[in-house]
């Protein structure tokens, strides 16, 4: 079997199993399969870690697999490595260009008042990276709210910008997978509803009267926190459906009340319907 | 237990019981299909502790360590003996089970519980009552599963108990658990344990604790959906209106530097 098949049937099999134990199971399959292990580590989203930036009053930063290099992690507010790097390993360290740093610090600002009046608590970070040489860049930006270990929420937007050629126009596409995690453990009876959910957009916007790059930061700020706002919203109404409403369902058809009070409400239903097709 | 065995292990008992074919087939590939055997085997446990229903045309049977007999299981009440594919979960070689009567204890079980289920599930559960080797006990169990691969979703109710004749005592547990994989990967799982119980009539009280089992379900459901997940992320900011991203992005103050003053 090829490396690619071999990493297909990975994913696929996390796809499949708990999601609760995505880590433990991404590990497993990399010891199956060591050659998987880079396309699994960068695909497969797991719940985000925090780390505090002592460069920036202890203030909590995400990690990720985007923002890390060896085992230290980028803050976005003093756009240090934690733990510190040395000179050596510092020197091949990513970091964004000045003025893809601009827009990173931007963006991390205006996600902070998002972050604010959405999830009234919680941590954000975005992280972005410049594309070839050119004005393109790519970044993900993420939120973060625990509110104990029965309730978690992340989400991971991996985004990317491209211009067209005459530099008229930028289009956004963004992946979005949020993982949430809910369960109440009560002496007599254990509930646990947890996994993620994974949608693709893209959105075209004209840059109009934008010509300078201090034009440049908060056009493309705006047009990412609208997109990210939307997207969200939408994925948080589908989670409901699907962790309240498509979980019940199928929990429905397992066990179903066939009892006489049913059975009669039933009859009564369908001699109402034959009535209605007879006139 | 080679490294490769305890892998294979965790995976194949963390599937969802209606996704095994498919699991199967993912490790058939990781494995480079050298290890057929050692899997196969490892998934009829798997089975056999989740009381898997194998079906042949209409009929469904149970495998557990109770009804197991050499390499075939059998059903004492409907007196069949089969051999199954682990796989694909086919019972097949059919034939007339004779070597041990049903008690009547098991079989007046049998028939309570046989009313029960079908006022309670769907008519594709399977059940059955056996008889606990070396003990006065009998392990009641009923199995309700149900899939929809191209509806993205498997579904799977396991309830067991042991029934005490001597003691009168019963005690169980009962386990729901469902998998949602459209763009995602969801899993919903509930279990609660009936601890030893007195008891003059089984089933009843089967009845009652599943009963029971299903109101705290849907109140829990509804306390997750209301506070812990409305907890986490506004459906809109307490303005109740979407962000300006324009221009005004700037008249927008953190709540926490607008409470300090900055």
């Amino acid at each position: 079997m090829s490396v690619d098949e071999k990493y297909d049937a990975a994913c696929e099999l996390l796809y499949r199993l708990d999601p609760t134990k995505v880590k433990t199971h991404l590990q497993n399959l990399i010891a199956l399969e060591p050659e998987i292990a880079e396309g699994l580590l960068s695909s497969i989203d797991i719940p985000l870690t925090i780390k505090k930036d002592t460069d920036a009053n202890n203030k909590e930063f995400l990690c990720c697999d985007y923002n890390r290099d060896i085992d230290s992690h980028r803050s976005p507010w003093s756009n240090q490595y934690f733990p510190e790097l040395s000179a050596e390993d510092l020197k091949e360290s990513p970091f964004p260009s000045e003025p893809l740093r601009e827009l990173e610090v931007a963006c991390n600002n205006s996600f902070e008042l998002y972050r604010d009046l959405y999830y009234e608590g919680g941590y954000t970070s975005t992280y972005l990276w410049d594309v070839d040489e050119s004005t393109d860049f790519a970044g993900v930006i993420l939120f973060k709210k625990a509110e104990s270990d029965d309730s978690k929420w992340d989400s991971i937007h991996v985004i990317s910008a491209t211009h067209d050629e005459e530099g008229m126009e930028v289009t956004y596409n963004v992946t979005t997978t949020v993982i949430l995690h809910l369960e109440n453990l009560s002496k007599e009876q254990q509930l646990s509803l947890s996994g993620n959910l994974t949608r693709e957009n893209s959105k075209t916007v004209k840059l109009q009267n934008v010509s300078t790059v201090e034009q440049l930061v908060p056009a493309h700020s705006s047009s990412l926190g609208s997109m990210i706002e939307d997207i969200e919203s939408k994925l948080r109404s589908m989670l409901e459906i699907v962790y309240f409403e498509k979980t019940l369902d199928i929990y429905n058809v397992l066990r179903e009340r066939n009892d006489d009070s049913t059975k009669l409400q039933k009859e009564q239903h369908s001699e109402l319907i034959e009535n209605f097709q007879k006139l | 237990m080679s490294e490769f065995e305890k892998i294979v292990r965790d995976i194949v008992f963390d599937s969802p019981p209606e996704e095994i074919s498919l699991v199967y087939d993912n490790l058939q590939v990781l494995s480079d299909g050298q290890s057929k055997q050692q899997i196969a085997s490892i998934i009829q446990e798997f089975n056999e502790k989740h009381r898997v229903p194998a079906a042949k045309g209409e009929e469904r049977y149970l495998v557990s360590e109770y009804n197991k007999s050499g390499s075939k299981y059998f059903d004492p009440v409907n007196k069949v003996l089969f051999a199954v594919d682990h796989i694909t979960r086919e019972a097949s070689d059919i034939e007339e089970y004779t070597s041990e009567d049903a008690t009547q204890v098991q079989s007046d079980l049998y028939d309570e519980l046989s009313k029960y289920v079908s006022n309670f599930f769907p008519d594709t559960a399977v059940f059955n009552v056996f008889k606990i080797p070396e003990s006065d006990q009998y392990a009641i169990i009923v199995v309700s599963n149900k899939k929809s691969l191209g509806d993205f979703w498997t579904g799977y109710w396991l309830s067991e108990y042991v029934y005490d004749v001597d003691g009168d005592t019963i005690s169980g547990e009962v386990s729901v658990d469902a998998h949602y994989f459209e763009d995602g990967n969801v899993r919903f799982k509930s279990t609660a344990s009936l601890e030893s119980a007195q008891t003059d009539s089984p089933i009843v009280s089967i009845k009652q604790f599943e009963n029971e089992f299903e109101k705290n379900l849907i109140n829990k459901f509804q306390y997750m959906n209301e506070t812990q997940f409305k907890g986490l992320r506004r459906r809109l900011p307490v303005t109740r209106a979407k962000i300006n991203w324009g221009q005004g992005i700037g008249n927008y103050r953190l709540g926490r530097d607008a409470a300090q003053g900055a």
